[in-house]
């Protein structure tokens, strides 16, 4: 935790910065410099799938080193380092979910290759549901019987209500759009 | 005498060091969003890659390492050179580092405008070469078209030897019997083709160059705000106002120039190497 705020203001100024030795930024300078020379010399060399992953790692190792020392991050209030973490795990997150999706096609165009009769069997069985259902639902709609759509103005009655057709539609126009209704009509 | 400029804390601050850490904490907001705009570009380059890894291995090649090596390089040094300056203002007591701050803040404008070079260099041979997005790639129907007119005019080829695998052989030979046109052509072939000898291969290649030209040009971009920004702090020093109890600009302007440097450690193995 910082010290100085239970000094008093005006000689809080002094001495309240971490001041890093020159050959601290020298020495990771160096390393900057050492570690993109392994980088390029690093790629020459064929992993397979884990190019990107060890090129990534070493390119971490920089960025970390650029963080914490070039950007005081190591000595600074824990605040900052703690708001670029949230914002790196938002990143994570970013990265995630389509690497999930690129990740499972191939899964996918196996199943739509070798087993396209389970498939299909699937997407049937998924149609005659959704149909099933559709009809029910489309039985149970209150918008949809005649009268009670044409004579309720503009629709503004809470829709959910399962109200009997013919007798609410009088009402809700008399209290609710009556008063707005009748000069337009 | 003292060749500084005195600050004084805002009225609303308690004190130099509260204002100090506010504006610091301000700035890694604002380098959180910069972060969160470029991860766009770095799913889309991860999702683009997965989906056409040939395409991928083709196009990237065309890119010159060398230049990007070179520009890692002039951007850590850069880096280097801000964080120094940050380190002279915390330690300038009387103005005594007043000159060397200026001096190795405009070292690093000097790095942002050699980047910016041999971006430049690597830009306009891209353009010429046809490198580029969406429908502006020469591999679009039409370029491939005239790119097969030009190798039949030249060397009096049929269609059937164009999509022959022996075809980059036969041009060779053409060349290093010929002209200057042919060496061209043949260049234009070779950034074309040669996955699996068919002209049509690396038909997706717009893609690549659209990802490289977007996360390059919006780092391209940030290299040229930051520069901006380093001269603004580079004219504030050579004033005398930045010394041990007040130097928010140049650290807070080192901060971005750092995230440029940042990003560039991540783009520069992910286009160039991989």
């Amino acid at each position: 935790m910082s010290n100085h705020d239970s000094h008093s203001a005006d000689h809080a100024d002094h001495g309240h910065h971490h001041v890093s030795p020159m050959w601290l930024y020298n020495l990771i300078f160096g390393a900057l410099l050492f570690l993109t020379v392994v980088t390029v010399w690093i790629a020459q060399f064929d992993f397979g799938s884990a190019n990107t992953f060890i090129a990534m790692f070493v390119a971490t190792i920089k960025a970390s080193l650029v963080g914490l020392f070039f950007m005081h991050l190591l000595y600074d209030e824990r605040i900052n380092m703690m708001t670029f973490g949230f914002g790196l795990l938002f990143v994570a997150l970013f990265f995630l979910f389509p690497l999930v999706d690129i990740g499972s096609r191939g899964y996918i165009e196996e199943l739509k290759t070798n087993h396209s009769g389970l498939i299909q069997e699937h997407e049937d069985k998924e149609q005659a549901k959704h149909a099933k259902k559709y009809k029910e639902q489309l039985g149970q709609l209150p918008m949809l019987n005649k009268t009670a759509f044409i004579t309720t103005p503009e629709g503004e009655g809470p829709a959910p209500e399962p109200a009997p057709a013919p007798a609410p539609a009088p009402t809700a126009g008399a209290e609710a759009g009556g008063a707005e209704a009748t000069p337009a009509e | 005498m003292s060749n500084i400029i005195a600050h004084k804390h805002a009225h609303f601050f308690h004190s130099s060091a509260q204002q100090a850490n506010s504006a610091k904490l301000g700035m890694w907001l604002f380098l959180v969003t910069e972060v969160l705009l470029f991860s766009g570009l770095f799913v889309g380059y991860t999702v683009i890659k997965t989906l056409h890894p040939e395409m991928w291995k083709v196009a990237s090649e065309q890119l010159n390492w060398q230049l990007g090596s070179i520009n890692t390089i002039v951007l850590i040094t850069s880096s280097w050179t801000v964080a120094l300056a940050v380190r002279a203002a915390q330690t300038n007591k009387k103005g005594e580092n007043n000159g060397k701050i200026v001096a190795l803040l405009a070292f690093s404008i000097l790095c942002a405008f050699g980047f910016m070079g041999i971006k430049y260099m690597e830009y306009s041979h891209k353009i010429h070469d046809g490198l580029l997005w969406g429908t502006k790639y020469f591999n679009h129907p039409e370029a491939i078209a005239h790119l097969k007119e030009g190798l039949k005019s030249t060397f009096g080829m049929s269609d059937v030897a164009l999509s022959s695998p022996e075809i980059l052989t036969q041009l060779k030979a053409h060349a290093a019997a010929s002209s200057h046109e042919g060496e061209h052509l043949i260049h234009h072939y070779n950034s074309t083709v040669v996955y699996k000898d068919s002209l049509m291969t690396v038909e997706q290649g717009h893609l690549f160059f659209g990802i490289y030209f977007l996360l390059t040009g919006l780092h391209g971009i940030h290299v040229i705000i930051g520069g901006a920004i380093l001269c603004w702090v580079m004219v504030g020093a050579n004033k005398g106002r930045f010394y041990e109890d007040y130097y928010t600009p140049v650290e807070v302007g080192g901060l971005y120039w750092h995230l440029v440097d940042l990003i560039w450690i991540y783009l520069f193995p992910l286009l160039y190497l991989v």
